[in-house]
């Protein structure tokens, strides 16, 4: 391969022409061309200046001018991209050319590295996917010489491109396995990679492209704009105008990505004949104000080549206008007022952000707006856009004909993939200045993974926003570089859920049924069956699809279900208040699927619908499943295949990451005659089930959906008494704490209380009622009596 | 690079030059609001018209006359604005001429001036 050609005579004359002895030169031409121009001028109109003066002006004015204008060359060709050639060198620019060239003079690739990191977007980008300077020369101790195969493959990507920036010999770099190895190392997702480049990528050639005179170009209006639209008092009193001024600032912040389709959609919807207003829905934090200003950027640019172009988009600040006209009387007059306004000025486009604030009937605030904005929504001369939450619309919009005929809708959705990472770069860009922080790629690539998984109130990309502005707050003066480790704290307090029950899943699961033996007494069949049924479940790779596990729990009351429940609560996912309580008994009627699920996202929200998205990782216990409406019953058909339910009002239910039990005490008493009879377990829990099966109480297709079918036995003797063992030292540990003295049961007591508490009816139950009623007041009645002091021991022999 | 710097000067670099030069003359265009003034001609001032109904033929006149009054003074204010434009809009293409001149000029003026420049020493 040929290493000459124009661009590397200019990178190498470069190389000298930027040292100071011509900088000296070129200082000194500059200062004798204005010099020399500054004589001549005064010559035209004064004679001061002597002829021999004029003569050497012009003598030095030549080669002066002669040295600027290269200098101008020079700026040009090095803001420039390749301008193509006969050597495959000249296609590239001039820092591509010059790291290419100290590559194959020291035959070493970190010596590439080392010049494109003189660029800043290339050095920035390199940090933030965990390439720093440092790692960089670990990872290319010694020469390869493979700057002639780089410069191939580097062509071959640019395929006939006359112009290779320095992003795409970076693109080509990062291609090397060295690299993608280290990534797979450091568990940084691939896929991520390819998004930042294009984005550095991107805004880098949008910045070389800019030159001086760019900004004259954007078309503002002028100072004339508004001599053609009427005085808006009130309109000025209750909205604000999204100005150029505005859009010019905002267009180098907030580039627009991924919501173009949304914007052209609305355009287009406003600009239908009988369809000038719209309404932008979608969930909460997927970005439908975004959407608008993006509309009002290039309304203001003069952008759309529309007929909106020029017009004034205004942002309406609905409370302040529900609160200067709380009463109807007061809001007839002042709507009227407002849109005398809009439509004497004939050129406002009306934004209304919560516009089911005004929709709404309810509330004395609003009362009577909803039906006061749809008389002057059919006014051709009004144009309004509204925002308005999905289950919002479908509350207030379609369940009213006269207000939805009137308006276009254009659906908001969630950005997703590359679009999602583009957006959040922006966002990080931004917090980083602010807060002197800086996230490396995977923080980024862990806040969308993490929120998709355990953030289920708000959408993408505010949840991951949030999490990034948080993340940034919380770093500390020490630890100014956030990663993964730091978004996953952040993600942890947020949603109040232990993510490192996934990093240390495996620890959970394989020690699952020694520690639910310390908290349940007997049922070793039991144990060992749902631990082995979670280990099976979680075994498979999908996560996301289904709950972690579901297991019915079958068995009589007082056996230990829901104590098994808590005690899965408190090893699985940290906490005993992890764990959510229906009683289905309460949802036996007729409206048990509106109570569960609710009918309103704001007064009747359903009480599953809250409790998982308060908790959306936790055991949901089902108490009592048999007793539930059979509505509900067939819900839980959908919730045990898809992990998912949805409202009435549009939310979707996850419980993907929670462990799904239902409890039944159906065939309690087929199980105690079966215990006496003393069939094995084995056998009974299959009787069990061909009998619950015959007797129609749950379907076959029911109890195939569930991961496990535990059967509970009931309590013998003995294990009761280990029972009372547990409860006693629960009850020391709290004398302990609360009298400071120690508690001491003699055997005979432990006993007795064990004979009392066994009830083969209640199990454990009965127990519970006997360590209250007879050990609690013999203890109490002791207290009273020798007035133990704190430190000493109290001693119950007898109940 | 003696040959790319003539190349660039008369190539690109003319390019550049005579966009900028462009970019300045759209600016004064927008600054002005040229187009939205011309669309707008005869547009009543700041959209103020009176629109009354059910008055007598006398308030009817007065009416009338208000109203043209308004639109004879928009004509006026945005007349002299777009005159104004104009004016300017010559005067920078003057300008940009000029530019464009001493840019195409700029590498014989390097060779021509110091030459006229020893004449003036020796006459």
């Amino acid at each position: 391969m040929k290493w000459g050609g124009q661009r590397t005579e200019e990178v190498q004359f470069l190389l000298i022409y930027r040292g100071l002895v011509f900088a000296a030169i070129r200082l000194f031409a500059l200062v004798t061309l204005l010099i020399s121009l500054i004589v001549l001028a005064a010559s035209a109109v004064t004679d001061f200046f002597p002829s021999t003066l004029q003569g050497y002006a012009l003598i030095l004015l030549g080669p002066a001018l002669a040295i600027c204008s290269f200098h101008v060359y020079i700026i040009g060709i090095t803001a420039e991209g390749g301008r193509g050639g006969s050597q495959p060198l000249d296609r590239f620019d001039h820092e591509s050319v010059r790291a290419l060239l100290a590559y194959k003079k020291s035959g070493n690739r970190y010596a590439l590295w080392l010049e494109l990191i003189k660029n800043p977007a290339v050095e920035g980008l390199l940090f933030r996917l965990r390439l720093p300077q440092q790692t960089l020369k670990a990872l290319y101790p010694s020469p390869d010489n493979g700057a002639e195969g780089l410069v191939a493959a580097i062509c071959e990507r640019a395929h006939r491109s006359t112009q290779i920036d320095v992003f795409e010999v970076v693109a080509v770099a990062l291609a090397d396995p060295t690299i993608t190895n280290y990534w797979q190392r450091s568990h940084i997702p691939i896929e991520s990679i390819e998004a930042t480049l294009n984005f550095y990528g991107a805004r880098y050639r949008a910045a070389k492209k800019l030159r001086f005179w760019t900004a004259w170009t954007r078309n503002d209006g002028g100072f004339a704009k508004l001599w053609s639209t009427s005085y808006t008092v009130l309109l000025d009193r209750f909205t604000y105008v999204l100005d150029s001024a505005w859009a010019a600032g905002r267009a180098s912040v907030a580039p627009l990505i991924g919501r173009n389709e949304a914007v052209e959609s609305l355009l287009v919807e406003l600009r239908k004949q009988n369809g000038q207003n719209v309404l932008l829905v979608g969930d909460p934090g997927v970005g439908r104000s975004e959407v608008l200003y993006e509309l009002a950027s290039r309304v203001a640019l003069h952008k759309t080549e529309t007929p909106f172009d020029g017009m004034q988009v205004r942002v309406l600040d609905v409370t302040a206008v529900l609160s200067a006209a709380p009463s109807p009387e007061k809001l007839g007059p002042m709507f009227q007022a407002l849109f005398a306004d809009i439509v004497g000025a004939g050129n406002v486009i009306l934004f209304i952000p919560r516009i089911e604030l005004l929709l709404s009937n309810e509330g004395a605030g609003s009362a009577a707006a909803g039906n006061l904005l749809a008389q002057y929504l059919g006014d051709p001369r009004v144009h309004i856009v509204g925002s308005i939450s999905s289950v919002d619309h479908v509350t207030f919009v379609r369940s009213q004909p006269a207000v939805s005929e009137k308006f276009g809708v254009v659906r908001v959705a969630a950005p997703v993939g590359n679009d999602l990472l583009q957006i959040l770069l922006i966002k990080a860009w931004s917090v980083e200045a602010r807060y002197q922080v800086f996230f490396l790629i995977d923080a980024l690539t862990h806040a969308i993974e993490l929120a998709d998984r355990y953030i289920k109130d708000e959408a993408s990309p505010t949840r991951e926003m949030r999490l990034i502005e948080e993340a940034a707050a919380k770093a500390t003066a020490g630890n100014r570089v956030i990663a993964a480790g730091e978004m996953a704290t952040v993600v942890e307090e947020r949603a109040q859920v232990r993510i490192r029950v996934d990093e240390n899943e495996q620890e959970a699961l394989l020690n699952l049924e020694a520690e639910l033996h310390q908290r349940v007494i007997g049922q070793n069949r039991a144990i060992k069956l749902l631990s082995d049924a979670l280990l099976r479940a979680r075994a498979g790779l999908s996560k996301g699809s289904k709950p972690i596990g579901t297991f019915l729990f079958l068995g009589p009351t007082g056996v230990g279900k829901t104590e098994t429940a808590k005690a899965l609560a408190h090893i699985y996912f940290g906490s005993e208040d992890q764990m959510i309580r229906l009683d289905m008994s309460e949802y036996a009627t007729e409206d048990g699927l509106e109570k569960l699920l609710g009918t309103h996202p704001t007064t009747q929200p359903g009480a599953l619908t809250v409790a998982i998205q308060q908790h959306p990782s936790a055991v949901v216990l089902f108490d009592e499943i048999e007793k539930a409406n059979s509505v509900v019953r067939n819900l839980m058909l959908q919730l045990l295949d898809e992990g998912r339910l949805t409202t009435n009002f549009g939310k979707v239910l996850d419980f993907t990451n929670s462990i799904v039990i239902a409890t039944s005490n159906a065939g309690s008493d087929y199980i105690k005659e079966q215990v006496e009879k003393k069939v094995s377990a084995a056998a009974l829990e299959k009787q069990l089930i061909d009998r619950l099966i015959t007797e129609r109480t749950f379907p076959p297709e029911y109890l195939n959906r569930f991961d496990g079918v535990v059967v509970y036995l009931p309590l013998t003797l003995a294990e009761i008494q280990q029972v009372v063992a547990l409860q006693v030292v629960a009850l020391q540990q709290l004398v302990r704490e609360q009298k400071g003295i120690e508690l001491s049961l003699s055997q005979k007591v432990v006993n007795e209380l064990a004979k009392r508490g066994y009830d083969p009816v209640f199990g454990a139950r009965a127990l519970q009622r006997v360590m209250k009623n007879d050990l609690e007041t013999a203890i109490a009645r002791q207290i009273i009596a020798e007035k133990p002091a704190p430190g000493s021991t109290l001693v119950i022999d007898s109940l | 690079m003696i040959s790319g710097y003539f190349v660039w000067w008369y190539g690109t670099g003319l390019t550049e030059a005579y966009a900028a030069a462009m970019a300045a003359m759209t600016r004064i265009v927008y600054l002005f609001s040229v187009s939205q003034l011309g669309k707008t001609l005869f547009d009543p001032w700041k959209n103020d018209v009176i629109r009354a109904h059910n008055l007598s033929l006398a308030d009817q006149l007065k009416v009338w006359q208000l109203n043209l009054a308004s639109r004879i003074v928009g004509f006026l204010v945005r007349s002299l604005v777009i005159l104004a434009a104009l004016f300017v809009l010559v005067l920078l293409i003057l300008l940009s001429a000029v530019i464009l001149l001493i840019w195409i000029a700029t590498p014989l003026l390097a060779l021509v001036l110091p030459l006229i420049g020893v004449t003036r020493l020796f006459v």
